[in-house]
């Protein structure tokens, strides 16, 4: 198995909003140079849920705050909507964050100083939005995740399940192209867990949403459309989930046929 | 871009500071002293030049010049007509204008004299009457004369319209029928109403001015440039005479108090350079804390410039809040202060505090400006963090990063400081700026101490290992994490320290070197005067006849009688105290000398020499030998330098004259004050008749001691008020040892949890928490006491060349460890709630914080 497997994947459009190239990211320097990602490749077309699964320090979360703009790779490319993020400035970045790309991260991440409402709205806030204007969208996203009733309540008042819902609302405000989620479910029980994905399905099913999710699950990882699986910073394994192979058992099956 | 009136991101900001409440306070009380403390001297200040400004404007009225004699002597009545014709002149009116003791229910009370021409005074003042009448053109010529006396005084004194007052003036006691009350407006509202109104023809037979006034004043057509008629009358008037502003004789008063202003605006500052500190090491550890928090931010967009706008929101909102309490603070302060203004002055009552826009403005520049300034580099540094990596953390403790610019500033700002000293002291930056250099180097210390840190903990570990033991070994780990919050608590606090060993240690020095100066010039047994004067020597110089000598010196048991006056007159156009006295034919010299034999100087005096006092000597480069020039009556007169001397009237800015020499020069009227010495061993009789005598004639008498206590008094109180201020500093110093102490709690609570779970107990934990406090004290005391000690010597040769002598430098051991057990007190006092707080843990929950 090659280190690199390119996929053409289509979209009804034919447009790839990521397109990663011989992607690669070491840290530190000298003898303690570390290559957490050694020339990874791949395309992701518009509307696809794509998941990413390996061993720890394979380079999953690396790779995914790379494409996020939270990271600069050391060689190789990330180009989302044909852009290529690796020659912004900070402040291209940070936009591109802001605008284009939603996050969903494993520890929530939500600010306790805000209630529930203005945490989703603080994206739009920091693009200039109206406040009035914010605010309403911010109530839109929050009832899309079913928090209506819990709006003006504060992280600390909310349950994890209702946190990571928030954390999503937050993500979907800007109705961004892409939606990053790093191990969504990392800190959540089963019933909550599940949830969750059946929420992050869902926004692909409906609303054409874009994800690429970095998980250990399986049975997260098989409702995803696509597989990719990490080893060693390299591109181990692509692999299509049709929606009848979408059960969890058959994902372990096909990775465990895997040399 | 962001919008700077979004209301979520003040919430943000608001929410954030009352998220730590008890860090939050301590920090805005922080501001709060600097703030206030800033408010309290400027306002202080601002009332007592206005007093002295709007005093003597009060009394002129309308008149927008005046003309008076060097000296504030005597000259021809008739150059009032003359000076009516003068184009742009709508009135001139000749007045005399003095100071007289009345005697009232309560005893000698000063009053200022006018002695108006009634039918013309009407041009420049105005007269409402409370009871009684106004002075009529009859009451000049009748020979019983008339007297008008604001109602509030009378009342307080027990005068009364159809009963007659008595005045101490140079020719004696008056008795004057109180014909009328004034309500208290306009002239009559005068240092609170002590002003009293006669006719011109009375006043001048009360003060032997006859045909004479001691000023003419002036009211000018409307839309008439004033400067311009000063100008053409100065170049018509003869040698002796100036015209001036009515407010210039107010501007003695700055050179009373300039002294004072110094030291209270270098005080203030100096808490606010603290306060800024605290703001800066808060606000630090907020950043440390909220680092995950800003990684946040920026992972979902904010920008840098957004995060750095979030953080001086906060900024803002701490200033404006710590503004709007140093506000209230820092009235309540200033009526304290003012309060003591009063008694150091003596004899002037100050108006109520008037806040004005150069007030408001300090108090917003220094709260928020501070604020902001203290925040501006740290939130540009935070904003600057690359997110990922604090976004990844988990918890544990971040280590400080150390930088090298903080040094490079701190040795700057010391240089720039000790350039500026000297240049203060080689006459090349004006004294005006003392106050403004005194901090550079403070901050520049502060900037510093992070070099000495490694040594410093190094040091304290061996002291509290072997004091401790396991305990004071833990508590050094945290604070070698954190070196820059360690360096800024131990440097606020070594500011403490080495302000009041310095500062104190000064004042120690100087209040010595007063009384030893009192009991070298102070060398009669007696005092007799009609009131006492007030500090500026503007107000309330009453005189008595000088005929009371030979009463005086008849009383059985006296073996000596003195005389002192205080003239004001210039000298090389510099505003000067000319003490026209009396001086012993043999014996020690009434006067503190520094350059001349005593022998010598005293033939030099009797001949008509002049003892300058060193300070005005070193400001006109002058020495023994050479000639000072008086303005006089005469014109310019050069007087010879018999002998310099150590002078504290009016900072040193004082010659003396022998009694009679200074009669041919400048106007001596009556007697400011008799020195009364008694013969060997009859001291208590002499006391006795003087008492009598001073009850029935109502004289004001002090016995030498109670002359000193009296000056003691009024030195003590002004360096009661610069130590109240420096008191502030060690509050200031010690709230930002309690915002360090807790927050190094908080950052240790899994250590601690983690500690208690294998079996350290409360009291122990409590111990180290203890032992943390003592540590940064003990790391404290070192630079400290070497700056103080320092700073003591070098205020002590600054002192000695502003005053143009010296006296032994001398370390006041009581006082340096007073302050050194200050800060170690209040070190411990403050580490009481962290250390309770610690003990407090919940051992399951404690282990859970990331």
């Amino acid at each position: 198995m090659t280190g690199t497997m390119a996929h053409q994947a289509t979209a009804g459009n034919g447009a790839f909003v990521i397109e990663v190239e011989g992607l690669q990211k070491s840290f530190g320097a000298g003898d303690n140079r570390v290559a957490a990602l050694r020339g990874v490749s791949f395309r992701v077309a518009r509307g696809e849920f794509v998941a990413i699964m390996g061993p720890s320090g394979s380079g999953k979360s690396t790779l995914l705050h790379l494409i996020g703009g939270l990271d600069t790779p050391t060689a190789g490319s990330v180009r989302i909507s044909g852009q290529d993020v690796g020659a912004f400035t900070d402040d291209q970045l940070t936009l591109l964050r802001r605008r284009q790309i939603g996050f969903v991260f494993q520890a929530f991440n939500l600010l306790d100083v805000l209630t529930a409402e203005e945490n989703v709205a603080l994206p739009l806030i920091l693009d200039g939005v109206a406040e009035g204007e914010a605010q309403r969208r911010a109530a839109a996203a929050v009832e899309l995740v079913g928090l209506a009733g819990r709006r003006r309540h504060f992280p600390r008042e909310l349950s994890g399940g209702e946190q990571q819902r928030l954390a999503i609302a937050r993500a979907l405000v800007t109705e961004p192209l892409l939606l990053l989620a790093d191990e969504p479910t990392g800190n959540l029980d089963s019933a909550t867990s599940a949830q969750i994905m059946s929420v992050l399905r869902d926004l692909v099913d409906r609303r054409g949403q874009t994800i690429l999710m970095v998980t250990h699950d399986a049975r997260h990882a098989a409702l995803a459309n696509r597989l990719l699986r990490l080893r060693d910073g390299q591109l181990a394994e692509e692999q299509h989930l049709a929606p009848a192979s979408r059960s969890p058992s058959r994902v372990l099956e096909d990775l465990e046929t895997l040399p | 871009m962001i919008r700077w009136h979004s209301t979520t991101l003040w919430k943000v900001a608001a929410r954030q500071m009352l998220r730590r409440p008890a860090r939050t306070a301590l920090t805005l009380l922080g501001i709060v002293c600097g703030v206030a403390t800033i408010v309290a001297v400027t306002l202080t200040t601002q009332a007592t030049r206005r007093a002295f400004h709007e005093m003597f404007a009060t009394v002129t009225g309308r008149a927008a010049l005046e003309v008076v004699a060097e000296g504030l002597g005597g000259f021809d009545e008739n150059l009032a007509a003359e000076l009516a014709n003068v184009h742009g002149v709508e009135a001139a009116l000749p007045v005399i204008q003095t100071a007289a003791a009345a005697l009232g229910k309560s005893g000698p009370t000063p009053v200022l004299i006018l002695g108006i021409d009634p039918l013309r005074d009407g041009a420049a003042r105005d007269y409402r009457m409370d009871t009684g009448r106004a002075l009529q053109a009859d009451d000049s010529a009748s020979p019983s004369g008339a007297l008008v006396l604001e109602v509030g005084f009378a009342r307080a004194h027990g005068f009364e319209v159809g009963r007659p007052a008595r005045l101490w003036t140079p020719t004696g006691i008056m008795e004057l029928p109180v014909v009328g009350l004034m309500q208290p407006r306009g002239v009559a509202t005068f240092n609170g109403g002590a002003v009293a109104i006669m006719p011109l023809a009375t006043a001048q037979r009360a003060f032997a001015l006859p045909k004479q006034v001691n000023s003419v004043q002036l009211v000018l057509v409307d839309g008439t440039d004033a400067p311009r008629v000063q100008a053409e009358l100065q170049a018509r008037l003869s040698t002796g005479l100036q015209v001036q502003a009515p407010s210039a004789r107010g501007e003695r008063s700055r050179d009373a108090l300039y002294s004072i202003e110094q030291c209270l605006a270098a005080a203030s500052l100096l808490t606010l350079v603290a306060g800024a500190f605290v703001i800066l090491n808060t606000l630090l550890m907020n950043l440390t804390e909220r680092r995950r928090q800003l990684a946040i931010w920026r992972a979902l967009g904010a920008t840098r410039a957004q995060v750095t706008g979030l953080l001086l929101r906060e900024a803002a909102l701490f200033g404006c809040a710590g503004t709007l309490l140093g506000i209230g603070a820092g009235h309540g302060l200033a009526l304290v202060t003012l309060g003591v203004m009063e008694q150091v002055v003596g004899g002037v009552h100050f108006p109520e505090l008037r806040w004005t826009s150069e007030a408001l403005l300090l108090a917003v520049l220094f709260g928020p400006g501070m604020a902001l300034a203290a925040t501006w580099l740290p939130a540009r540094r935070a904003a600057r963090r690359a997110p990922l990596e604090d976004l990844l953390a988990r918890g544990g403790v971040y280590r400080d990063e150390q930088r090298r610019w903080p040094a490079v500033v701190g040795a700057g700002l010391v240089a720039a400081q000790v350039v500026g000293l000297v240049g203060l002291a080689q006459g090349w930056v004006p004294p005006t700026m003392l106050a403004l250099i005194m901090p550079l180097g403070v901050i520049g210390v502060v900037f510093l101490i992070p070099l000495a840190i490694p040594s410093l903990l190094r040091l304290v570990a061996v002291a509290l290992r072997w004091m401790l033991g396991f305990e004071g070994r833990l508590a050094m780990r945290q604070l070698e994490r954190r070196p820059t919050r360690t360096s800024l608590t131990v440097g606020t606090l070594a500011i403490a320290i080495f302000i009041s060993i310095g500062v104190g240690n000064g004042l120690n020095g100087s209040v010595r070197d007063i009384r030893d100066w009192i009991n070298r010039v102070a060398t009669a047994d007696f005092y007799v005067r009609a009131s006492q004067p007030d500090g500026a020597y503007a107000i309330t110089m009453s005189a008595l006849p000088e005929k009371f000598e030979a009463e005086l010196a008849r009383l059985d048991g006296v073996a000596r009688v003195d005389k002192v006056n205080w003239i004001l007159a210039r000298a090389h156009e510099q505003r000067v105290i000319v003490l026209a006295c009396t001086m012993p034919a043999e014996g020690p010299l009434s006067v503190d000398l520094v350059e001349g034999h005593p022998e010598q100087v005293r033939r030099g005096f009797m001949q008509g020499g002049a003892v300058v006092g060193t300070a005005l000597a070193q400001r006109l480069k002058l020495r023994v030998g050479d000639e000072i020039v008086l303005e006089t009556r005469r014109g310019p007169t050069p007087l010879r330098i018999v002998g310099t001397a150590n002078e504290y009237t009016i900072d040193g800015m004082a010659l003396y004259l022998e009694w009679h020499a200074a009669r041919q020069h400048l106007p001596v009227e009556g007697v400011h004050v008799f020195g009364v010495s008694a013969q060997e061993g009859k001291t208590a009789v002499v006391a006795e008749e003087l008492a009598r005598l001073s009850r029935e004639r109502g004289l004001l008498l002090q016995s030498q001691g109670e002359l000193r206590r009296y000056i003691d008094q009024s030195v003590l109180a002004v360096f009661g008020m610069v130590w109240g201020i420096l008191g502030m500093i060690f509050v200031v110093a010690s709230l930002g040892t309690v915002n360090t102490l807790t927050m190094n709690v908080l950052e240790q609570t899994r250590e601690l949890g983690m500690l208690r779970a294998i079996g350290l107990q409360r009291r122990q934990l409590r111990k180290l928490i203890m032992a943390q406090a003592l540590a940064v004290g003990l790391m404290s005391l070192v630079p400290g006491t070497l700056i103080g000690l320092a700073l003591a010597y070098v205020i002590h040769v600054f002192s000695s060349i502003l005053l143009a002598h010296a006296w032994p430098f001398h370390l006041d051991l009581a006082l340096i460890a007073g302050c050194l057990a200050a800060a170690l007190a209040i070190t411990l006092l403050a580490a009481l709630a962290p250390a309770r707080r610690a003990a407090r843990l919940q051992v399951v929950q404690a282990l859970q914080v990331e």
